[in-house]
């Protein structure tokens, strides 16, 4: 079908970004999404499953209380499960840690809480897993809690170079340096460049004001 | 306003990813990043702490080819979520053209959409420039984590929440799994020409 050409900007950029951006349907995938759960978990395991993401995305007292609440009510219900009881045993150390560290919390300490809670909701949810199975899975937790526990001790002893939060970032950039002589900045990276330094001196500013109010 | 160089006839439009900390900012750059770069052919610019948080923004520049006989090249960025960082927010913002909010359909991140949102209404302000003038694109991201058991908003929630006053169009979104990312994309892109439309014509 032959469409009537509209010379307006509109139809112009509608075109360009369809032809640019085309996926395999060009629908809304609203559809795509389900309502409702198809495999209903027990509320309190949801209620975890929910903190555990949430610190994921932020630490803080409110989440952190919430966490052990959790821990504690599910200790309640799964006292005489063994196996159960000692995930949540270590749920509760891993999330201790993070709330004393916070921010400052190695990275693997949330993965781990992550990684830990996905094995006791396997242990919980699939009826099918046997014993040692399910004990299985609890070693490989424990295990990853001593190996964090081992590098956070060696971090301890470390000395630390750098401190401040764009440390991977530098650390990038003197790799970068070192690795080629010939490296060259892209536009577009420097337009960024030029763009934090200002961000940095306005922050600055900022912090300048505050201090001397 | 766009930068619009008449002589060089060439126009630079700047849309902002806005929203709470972990809402999906980058990833839905990442995601337009991923599956397109074949045809933007472009570098995104990241820039993330130890935490892998966006520390000042992200940068996905492209070009779109031209139009009016201008040759349109689109920006994309992210802004740093996390409520500290409100100075780098502010200044992304500056010469922004069109907004997309990236909303947390968690129901316990209910609280930090609402001040997200604010804050884009104050940092606005100071610009001034309206909420509900600027182009913007309501995107309700995580919506898959309902196939999991995570509580979430429902749609009429979110929109009764963020969106009754300023109205602008909404999506369902999952950046994570690129539902709705290209389509929040594409509209805020259109949407900001839409205001554009008499400095080209």
């Amino acid at each position: 079908m032959i469409q009537k050409k509209d010379s307006s900007v509109s139809s112009e950029v509608k075109e360009r970004l369809e032809k640019l951006f085309s996926e395999d349907d060009g629908a809304d995938d609203d559809n795509l999404f389900q309502e409702d759960m198809e495999n209903p978990v027990d509320s309190e395991i949801r209620e975890l499953k929910a903190v555990v993401l949430s610190i994921d995305w932020e630490i803080n007292d409110e989440i952190m209380s919430g966490l052990m609440k959790q821990i504690d009510a599910l200790k309640k219900i799964y006292q005489q499960d063994q196996v159960l009881i000692l995930f949540l045993q270590l749920l509760g150390t891993v999330g201790k840690y993070i709330q004393q560290k916070k921010a400052k919390a190695h990275p693997d300490s949330i993965k781990l809480l992550n990684s830990a809670y996905q094995s006791f909701e396997k242990a919980v949810t699939k009826k099918q897993l046997s014993e040692a199975d399910r004990k299985n899975l609890l070693k490989t937790e424990v295990n990853r809690y001593k190996e964090l526990k081992n590098q956070i001790s060696s971090q301890r002893k470390a000395p630390i170079i750098l401190t401040h939060e764009t440390g991977e970032y530098q650390r990038e950039q003197e790799k970068n340096r070192s690795e080629s002589s010939n490296f060259q900045i892209s536009p577009e990276l420097t337009f960024v460049m030029e763009e934090i330094k200002k961000i940095i001196q306005a922050e600055f500013k900022i912090l300048r004001e505050e201090l001397r109010s | 306003m766009a930068f619009i160089n008449q002589k060089n006839k060439e126009v630079q439009v700047k849309i902002v990813y806005y929203g709470p900390g972990r809402g999906g900012k980058t990833t839905n750059l990442e995601y337009v990043y991923k599956k397109f770069n074949h045809r933007i052919k472009t570098e995104m610019v990241t820039i993330k702490t130890q935490g892998d948080r966006t520390l000042f923004f992200d940068f996905l520049p492209f070009n779109i080819g031209k139009i009016k006989g201008y040759d349109v090249k689109i920006q994309l960025y992210t802004v740093p979520g996390q409520v500290k960082y409100n100075a780098t927010r502010a200044l992304v913002l500056r010469g922004v053209d069109g907004i997309v909010f990236v909303a947390d359909a968690m129901t316990v991140r209910k609280e930090k959409n609402i001040l997200s949102l604010n804050n884009l209404y104050e940092n606005l302000e100071f610009y001034k420039k309206d909420i509900k003038q600027i182009p913007l694109v309501m995107q309700y991201n995580k919506m898959d984590l309902a196939e999991q058991g995570i509580p979430l908003l429902s749609f009429e929630n979110l929109e009764q929440m963020l969106n009754s006053d300023i109205k602008a169009p909404a999506f369902k979104a999952s950046a994570l799994k690129g539902i709705n990312v290209v389509q929040t994309m594409k509209k805020i892109i259109y949407m900001t020409f839409i205001s554009l439309q008499k400095e080209l014509e």
